[in-house]
């Protein structure tokens, strides 16, 4: 994203070492200048940071206007706090500049020092703590200004909030250039923090490379550590230790399958419901029985004396529904207990410039959400997954987790052998945890640049090359002559950029080491796709006007409909499509009177609500609705993913419980969606990746009237504002009440601007 | 869990009633067998431990996934336009199944292994070609239900096609899970709202 290539696009400039600042007016663009001054070690990037340069001399770029760029904040506290966050637009990418720039600032009788050498005024002035081997390093500046990010970074976020708040960061290093940071409520305890904050990525497989870099993975054996656990609704030992749910579930389902065919119950059922009954009841005389052991075997008890009166079959006149087992779930119990875990052992060092790191079996955040839509993480329960992960400890509290890619092996863990692999749904996630208590968005999207990925808010000039480039893709546009050869032109132009550069800056770097020279060529090529960036647009804007058939791309601009500014949707972010927003009435038209619909099943009308969302799997479990392994690489293959929601063209139903939009371009704006009318099963032509039959047309997906059609919308759908649904029609008259409660009890009130008692029905 | 603990349902032939043309028959009889696991009968006084499964082949003749699939089929036009099933139209049917993809292991201890609906939710096969075949894969077991050793193919619009056969293997494995699932873990009113085939997902609880 960003730049549309696996590179990344900044802003900045090269300054050789030792030069004078800068005016005053852009030297605040500089991510040193701009980034808080540190009080003390809380907020401060860990020693064992790259480090390339000098506090840097920042000369404002185009990308940058240097009259836009907002003065340095005033250092934070102790604490981070909510300016955390307003200070991120203007924080580059780490391996650039800014924090790696800065001397080791872990000795907070430095920081003090350190601060003052990386504030505006004094940024000529090498700190006391610098390293002088960064004097020898030309480095550069990164000059994105808040009021240029697309979407700022919240001072505070809304605790609880389920879907998290979405951000676009990091150019083309994380798909979408999406981050979620999410403030759970905290669960641990007492709830003393407050809340709980994550952010969560995906990192673009081009950038996986740049993370791994930043890492020096322990090899180290796993080591036992006793560690209290809070147990999350956990069977009793004995219960675990003689199977004893284990035993009733396959009676329990054989007594229920037999009645409803009809059929006896098989001898070995019945002989294993009295050997485990007598357990049971052996158990509730047993002196010895723990009170809790007590509590189980008696609630096992009702379940074996309901089986022994279904074993006989239907009675006469019974039908399978009034006759069936109710659902026989395990007996938990939570409680706090020491446990033996075992740990990779710590690197006794890690080498300079790399983080300290381990490979661990791979998890799931495990969050819980309420009735009331509330999440909650006590910051440290998670669920198994497949795979391996990397615990990387980035300082301060904070800590980031990774699941990579390629196959990795973890020591002692059999099940990440070579060739076990992540969760295909898992792969590439990124997740980076703060210390408990709120005020961390800033700093959880800043630690991003710790990992080599960039830490920055999306400019508005990224923000329209990812707008047209969704344009491109949604309108079918890459395949027109013009538009092919502007993409082929684009990265030419980045080409030509970097040549330039070089010729300018090739004395730069005399002297420098190999890894210093490394880190120039980056930045050498950074700024190439920085500088070339507005060449870029301009040059596929015109494609597209003219595939469109606009005169050319100012044409475009100005047309009704053009708007590359995302939108929020739930907890993440889409890009509107410009011929859909152009002439809604035409999409309308085209739908004769259909829209877009889904059936809810299972009662879950008024709990989807209060979430505010229809989301997908894999968001559902970032939202703590649901959690545990993820989908196969087969599986998302088959279903279309578990990274969508479905809907249907459909008319307008006569019965519930069902959503239903009338006007299907409230969703056919976004740039996202793909459409089939009929389930292709994965049989994809050629093994192509696009398969047969899909559309992101609106005129054919008008047309579709298979009765399997199926409509995705990427993440999912935000039920409440601006994608709400035209109508939510309840299967009974009880059932809406039941809903509307629910939403009272929630606070809401309105569904799309429209009062609930309107939509729903 | 072992294939040998699975149970006979009998939700499957839930079409039975439906004005079939005659060739439509025979491939409605070995389906309904396959899902239920009558395609090989048990032993007297035992549970049944065979059900069906569905492989999804490639226009160039590559397996692209497998799946078990739950017990129930059901014809119809589709949810789109709560259209019933038009034995005279057979073009624009389908045959609604339930391939158990979606499997996991829950967080919490009160549930050994569950379902995410909405990634298992109910998928159309087209009518407008199914033909019985003979078996693509050898039986596991010997067979004594209707037309023994041909799978239900259907082929789809887009090339390819699925064949459903007898379930083998981690397919069993994972349709006894989902036994377990409906008929132990969930309650009756969800267990018989999903053998309708009729949801798209959106479960929440269990989504």
């Amino acid at each position: 994203m960003g730049s549309g290539s696996n590179k990344t696009a900044e802003a900045f400039t090269l300054t050789p070492a030792g030069q004078p600042p800068a005016p005053a007016d852009t030297t605040d663009s500089s991510p040193t200048a701009a980034q808080p001054a540190p009080a003390s070690g809380t907020d401060l990037p860990p020693a064992n940071l790259p480090t390339i340069g000098i506090p840097p001399i920042g000369i404002a770029t185009a990308a940058a206007p240097a009259a836009a760029v907002p003065a340095a904040p005033p250092a934070p506290g102790p604490t981070p706090g909510p300016e955390d966050a307003e200070d991120l637009a203007v924080l580059p990418p780490a391996q650039l500049a800014g924090e790696l720039d800065q001397p080791d600032l872990q000795d907070q009788a430095d920081t003090a020092a350190a601060a003052t050498a990386t504030s505006p005024a004094a940024t000529p002035a090498a700190s006391p703590a610098e390293p002088d081997v960064d004097d020898q390093v030309p480095t550069l500046t990164v000059g994105p200004t808040e009021d240029l990010a697309l979407t700022p970074v919240p001072a505070v976020l809304p605790v609880g909030h389920a879907v998290g708040t979405p951000l676009l960061v990091g150019g083309a290093d994380l798909v979408d250039s999406l981050v979620t940071v999410t403030s759970y409520a905290d669960s641990a305890g007492t709830g003393a923090h407050g809340s709980r904050e994550v952010l969560q990525a995906l990192v673009a497989p081009d950038a996986e490379g740049k993370i791994l870099e930043a890492l020096s993975v322990s090899t180290h054996q796993l080591i036992p550590v006793q560690v209290e656990k809070t147990l999350a609704a956990a069977r009793l030992p004995l219960d675990t230790s003689e199977d004893l749910y284990g035993q009733l579930t396959p009676i329990a389902r054989s007594i229920n399958s037999h009645l409803k065919a009809g059929t006896p119950v098989p001898d070995h059922r019945k002989e294993a419901l009295t050997k485990v009954t007598d357990r049971l009841t052996e158990i509730t005389e047993d002196p010895g029985s723990t009170a809790a052991e007590k509590a189980m075997a008696t609630e096992y008890l009702t379940h074996t004396t309901a089986m022994a009166q279904r074993l006989t079959g239907l009675p006469a006149g019974v039908s399978y529904a009034d006759a069936r087992l109710p659902n026989v779930n395990a007996h938990t119990v939570t409680g706090t207990v020491m446990v033996t875990e075992y740990v990779p052992a710590p690197l006794p060092e890690a080498p300079e410039g790399l983080l300290p790191t381990t490979a661990a079996p791979a998890t799931r955040i495990a969050p819980t959400i309420g009735s009331d839509g509330t999440s909650s993480w006590d910051g440290s329960k998670r669920s198994k997954a497949s795979g391996t992960e990397y615990h990387v400890d980035l300082g301060d509290g904070y800590r980031a987790i990774y699941r990579p890619r390629a196959g990795v092996t973890t020591p002692g863990d059999p099940s990440s052998a070579p060739g076990a692999s992540t969760d295909f749904s898992l792969r590439g996630q990124l997740e980076i945890v703060a210390p408990p208590g709120p005020g961390r968005a800033g700093q959880l999207v800043h630690r991003l640049g710790q990992l080599n990925l960039v830490n920055r808010p999306l400019t508005a000039a990224e923000g329209e090359w990812s707008y047209l480039q969704r344009n491109v893709t949604a309108q079918g546009l890459a395949a027109k002559p013009g538009v092919a050869a502007a993409l082929a032109q684009t990265e030419g132009l980045e080409d030509a950029m970097t040549h330039v550069l070089v010729a300018q800056h090739a004395h730069e770097a005399i002297g420098l080491d190999a890894p210093a020279l490394a880190r120039f060529a980056k930045q050498l090529r950074l700024e190439a796709e920085a500088k070339a960036l507005p060449a870029k647009v301009g040059l596929l804007r015109d494609a597209v006007a003219t595939a469109t058939g606009h005169t050319n791309g100012a044409a475009l601009a100005a047309s009704p409909g053009y708007d590359p500014v995302p939108r929020t949707s739930g907890g993440w972010l889409t890009w509107g499509r410009f011929d859909v927003e152009a002439d809604t009435k035409a999409v309308k038209a085209a739908f004769s009177g259909r829209g877009l619909g889904c059936n809810v099943t299972g009662n879950n009308i008024g709990t989807m609500l209060v979430t505010s969302a229809m989301a997908s799997t894999e968001r559902r479990r970032l939202m703590g609705v649901q959690s545990g392994l993820g989908m196969s690489e087969a599986a998302d293959q088959s279903t279309g993913g578990a990274n969508a929601v479905f809907l249907r063209v459909r008319s307008k139903p006569t019965s519930g419980p069902t959503l239903f939009w009338s006007d299907p371009t409230a969703l056919l704006r976004r740039s996202d969606w793909y459409a089939y009318n009929h389930d292709s099963f994965g049989a994809v032509a050629g093994g192509s990746k696009t398969a047969s039959g899909m559309t992101r047309d609106p005129s054919k997906v008008a047309g579709h009237h298979g009765g399997g059609n199926e409509i995705m919308f990427v993440n999912g759908i935000d039920l409440l504002g601006a994608e709400a649904p035209t109508e939510i029609r309840c299967q009974t008259p009880a059932q809406r009440t039941e809903v509307l409660a629910q939403l009272a009890s929630a606070g809401i009130s309105s569904i799309g601007g429209r009062p609930a008692e309107k939509v729903v029905l | 869990m072992t294939s040998a603990d699975q149970e006979p349902q009998n939700g499957a032939a839930s079409a039975a009633d439906s004005a079939l043309p005659r060739w439509a028959a025979g491939w409605q009889d070995r389906l309904a067998a396959l899902l239920a696991g009558r395609h090989a009968a048990p032993p007297p006084n035992t549970d049944v431990n065979s059900g069906a499964e569905i492989v999804a082949v490639s226009p160039d003749g590559n397996e692209l996934w497998r799946a078990a699939l739950a017990r129930t089929y059901r014809l119809g036009g589709g949810l789109a336009d709560d259209a019933p099933y038009d034995p005279v139209d057979l073009e624009a049917d389908l045959c609604w199944i339930r391939p158990l993809v979606g499997g996991y292991r829950p967080l919490e201890d009160t549930v050994d292994y569950a379902f995410h609906l909405d990634i298992a939710r109910p998928r159309g096969l087209p009518l407008h070609q199914v033909d019985l075949r003979p078996a693509a894969e050898p039986p596991a077991a010997p067979e004594d239900g209707p037309h023994p050793e041909h799978d239900v193919v259907f082929t789809l619009p887009t090339g390819g096609h699925v064949r459903i056969q007898p379930a083998r293997g981690e397919q069993l494995v994972e349709l006894a899970r989902w036994d377990t699932f409906t008929l132990v873990t969930l309650d009756g009113p969800t267990e018989a709202a999903l053998e309708l085939l009729q949801d798209m997902g959106q479960w929440q609880t269990w989504a």
